[in-house]
């Protein structure tokens, strides 16, 4: 009988270390699956995870080339027009940020300073 | 966004500051200057021993200036710490200043609870101002040195896409016409004419120490604002060269 008792509550308790696991990843899954670069698959306790390249920032410049590889134009020139791109955009905040600061730089300073 | 929320920050500390004491700010002599607040109190000797009420307003006055600078050194601090464009070394140098003045303020502030007179609380204040210098040097110590390495970090950026331009023109069977070599070359110099004018100007600026001479400082400031707005044109007629370029290839 204690026997039976003790094997029941092996059980149960291997039965519910299962399902917290799978708690687990299931959260972890769901959370990384809603930034939109890393898909997540959940089966019991196993995890299977597919990343894709993420997008923006220094990634872009290792776009591959055009959508039509065909058309003679070389397969850098695409890459590089696009980093280009990226980089006035980058350019376009560092110096919004930089106006920014030079205009509460030479406020008038208040109560004496 | 980041900096709208700053200056927000910044302004309803001052606000909120100011606006605590009222009136009582606007009837204290000598609050805008060291000079006339030192004066007030040497020209009438007797009112530096008025009533306990003279006495706890003008505790309550200089303890709402403290707070409002400290308010401004807290924004200041966020600002130095989510920077994406200073460096270690200059959060580091920002952060020990600021740290410093926080802890020196807090026990200015210690001192004038502890007042026994009017006088002691305006020598305070003289202090508050001079010893420190939130205003009128600290805050535009972090806006400047931040908008030098922001600069500092566009000519870099820039020099990318100087290259990524220069060999899409290269690849080009034509090799480019000349208007956008001229372009290509404008865009060069341009940035080397920002990174000149940036130059040392934030170990100028972190050199800047505080004390009476109001004007000494705003004058100590002056080239780094004006360095600043230099490299910005540089950088952005760089930027305009950039654009071109790229519409053309």
């Amino acid at each position: 009988m204690k026997k039976i008792s003790y094997g029941t509550a092996a059980v149960a308790g291997a039965l519910l270390c299962a399902f917290a696991l799978a708690g687990c990843q299931g959260k972890s899954g769901s959370t990384s699956g809603g930034t939109g670069s890393t898909a997540v698959t959940v089966s019991g306790a196993a995890v299977a995870v597919t990343s894709s390249a993420p997008s923006g920032g220094a990634s872009q410049s290792t776009a591959t080339g055009g959508s039509n590889p065909g058309d003679g134009v070389p397969s850098a020139t695409p890459t590089g027009a696009t980093a280009v791109d990226s980089e006035l955009d980058t350019v376009d905040q560092q110096l919004g940020a930089a106006g920014t600061d030079l205009a509460q730089a030479t406020a008038s300073p208040s109560d004496g300073g | 966004m980041k900096a709208a929320l700053r200056i927000g920050a910044v302004a309803t500390g001052a606000a909120l500051a100011l606006g605590a004491v009222g009136s009582a700010y606007a009837a204290t002599p000598g609050a805008n200057s060291t000079a006339s607040a030192t004066s007030a109190g040497k020209g009438k000797p007797g009112s530096a021993h008025v009533g306990p009420t003279g006495l706890a307003a003008a505790q309550k006055l200089a303890t709402a200036r403290i707070k409002g600078r400290l308010d401004t050194l807290h924004a200041l601090s966020l600002a130095v710490e989510g920077s994406k464009f200073l460096t270690s070394g200059e959060k580091g140098t920002l952060g020990k200043q600021i740290s410093s003045d926080v802890s020196g303020l807090t026990a200015l502030d210690s001192k004038v609870a502890a007042a026994k007179t009017v006088q002691d609380v305006r020598a305070d204040e003289v202090a508050m101002v001079d010893d420190f210098r939130v205003y009128l040097l600290m805050v535009p110590q972090v806006r400047l040195t931040e908008a030098l390495a922001a600069e500092s970090d566009a000519a870099v950026t820039l020099q990318k896409a100087y290259l990524a331009l220069s060999n899409l023109l290269t690849k080009q069977s034509s090799i480019g016409t000349a208007e956008q070599k001229s372009d290509l070359a404008g865009l060069q110099s341009e940035v080397i004419a920002a990174q000149a004018a940036i130059g040392n100007e934030v170990a100028t600026v972190l050199a800047i120490q505080p004390g009476p001479n109001a004007s000494a400082i705003h004058s100590a400031l002056a080239p780094a604002a004006s360095a600043v707005k230099t490299a910005h044109a540089d950088l952005l007629k760089a930027r305009d060269d950039a654009e071109a370029l790229r519409g053309a290839l």
